[in-house]
């Protein structure tokens, strides 16, 4: 039962080739493997959106993917995001938004909100809501989420 | 909690998964309803077959004039987005469009959602309103399962052991394009308690087609309250007739979230705002319905 199958996957821009369990869930590839733990295990049910991360810019929760299946594809994780001269623009407006409290879900929001403003460059309130609408966040801090995503996109 | 170990192939074709299919094998298409299962260890497959690599599988195509034909594996986001669904069944981009969220939708494919065969999925209620016809294959051939049949009970599909569904026709015409998909969910990215699609009938003779999900324990078209609707108009009362005649021939769905009662009196009030709007024939999109 469970052989291995190989995997081959370019995470934040550098390649590794490891052989998985094929049950190996995609967060805990991420996280317990590459040591990458700035995406995190929430509900671990699909619900809380905070193990986000890009598969070939797509956003998937990393809890329901098996690692096997992003053999051949390219990730980017929170830690990924950043530039060479400094956070991402998003990163940038939770800081100064003030969007994050115990900050633990914060990493799936802000993965989350790159794919939103890839898809529209400008939302507007409720398109950040219905675009956000699978991201939980405890402390509540959804109107500063909302305010640091719309930096982002300007207003209009 | 994590899966119990399994066996994993990712065929690059139809064949080669319908092979693996027969030798017992688990379809996973977009994961987002198998692999909570997986986790839960609900179910234990000893093989798991992804469908992910097999590109024929995916994508939307109108060669035919008179049909859309759409891949089992075409990712919600992608009926969503696409343009043509958008103006020839604009209903089922509405199911697309509400099922799950951004991240379920980028990975949740419409043929998962059928084969899934929850009795309040989205796309399966869109689809058996519009008479949309399931393409079956197996390693030994293939057949045409029309939607509405699809589904033996709760969560069980109609799908033989070996078999995969491979695409969806989808007619066009007969007021595709006028049609209609309303839901009452509590949470924007949750199932829904109820939802109803209907297409209005194009002319004197067909009346509107009305499919209902979380009615029943499958999702149904909903005959009686068409015959209904087309005796004695598109009435409050010819509406809970019908659905009084669906649950004497049925067993209804219940669930924490409603009895049964409760999915009637909702079934009632979406089909009669259903009706009116396909009547009308505007494309609003409703955030509360």
């Amino acid at each position: 039962m469970g052989g291995l199958v190989p995997l081959d996957t370019e995470v934040n821009g550098e390649r590794h080739r490891r052989e998985v369990e094929p049950r190996l869930l995609l967060v805990d590839f991420l996280r317990e493997y590459l040591r990458l733990t700035g995406t995190h295990s929430g509900c671990d049910d699909g619900l809380c959106g905070a193990c986000t991360v890009l598969v070939d810019g797509e956003p998937v929760k990393s809890c329901l993917m098996l690692a096997a299946q992003v053999d051949g594809a390219r990730i980017t994780t929170v830690e990924g995001l950043r530039a060479e001269d400094g956070p991402h623009p998003v990163q940038q407006a939770f800081v100064d938004a003030e969007a994050v409290q115990c900050g633990y879900c914060t990493p799936g929001f802000v993965v989350a909100a790159t794919a939103l403003l890839a898809r529209d460059a400008a939302p507007t309130d409720d398109g950040v809501r219905e675009g956000l609408v699978g991201n939980l966040c405890r402390c509540g801090c959804y109107q500063n989420i909302r305010k640091a995503v719309r930096s982002v996109g300007g207003s209009r | 909690m994590r899966p119990a170990s399994f066996e994993y192939v990712r065929p690059p074709s139809t064949a080669e998964a319908c092979r693996a299919l027969a030798d017992g094998g688990t379809a996973l298409a977009g994961g987002q309803s198998l692999l909570p299962l997986l986790k839960l260890r609900a179910v234990r497959p000893a093989l798991v077959v992804d469908l992910n690599r097999i590109t024929e599988l995916q994508g939307i195509g109108n060669g035919e004039a008179t049909e859309l034909a759409i891949g089992a594996m075409t990712r919600h986001q992608h009926v969503a987005d696409d343009p043509v669904v958008a103006s020839a069944v604009p209903l089922l981009a509405e199911a697309a469009r509400r099922t799950g969220d951004m991240q379920v939708r980028a990975r949740g494919t419409i043929g998962g959602n059928v084969c899934f065969a929850d009795p309040r999925a989205n796309m399966s209620t869109a689809l058996v309103a519009l008479g949309a016809v399931a393409v079956v294959e197996r390693t030994a051939g293939s057949r045409q399962v029309p939607v509405a049949e699809m589904f033996s009970d709760t969560r069980v599909s109609a799908l033989r052991p070996g078999e995969l569904l491979t695409r969806l026709h989808v007619p066009l015409g007969a007021g595709a394009d006028r049609g209609v998909y309303l839901e009452f969910a509590p949470q924007p990215n949750g199932v829904p308690i109820v939802n109803v699609a209907v297409v209005p009938g194009d002319g004197e003779l067909a009346g509107p087609r009305i499919a209902v999900g979380g009615l029943l324990r499958t999702t149904c078209r909903a005959t009686q309250v068409e015959k209904a609707v087309r005796l004695e108009g598109a009435t409050s009362a010819a509406i809970r007739r019908g659905i009084e005649g669906l649950l004497a021939d049925h067993e209804g769905y219940a669930d924490p979230r409603g009895d049964t009662a409760y999915r009637a009196r909702l079934a009632s009030v979406l089909i009669g705002r259903g009706l009116e709007r396909a009547a009308r024939g505007p494309r609003t999109t409703e955030r509360e319905v």
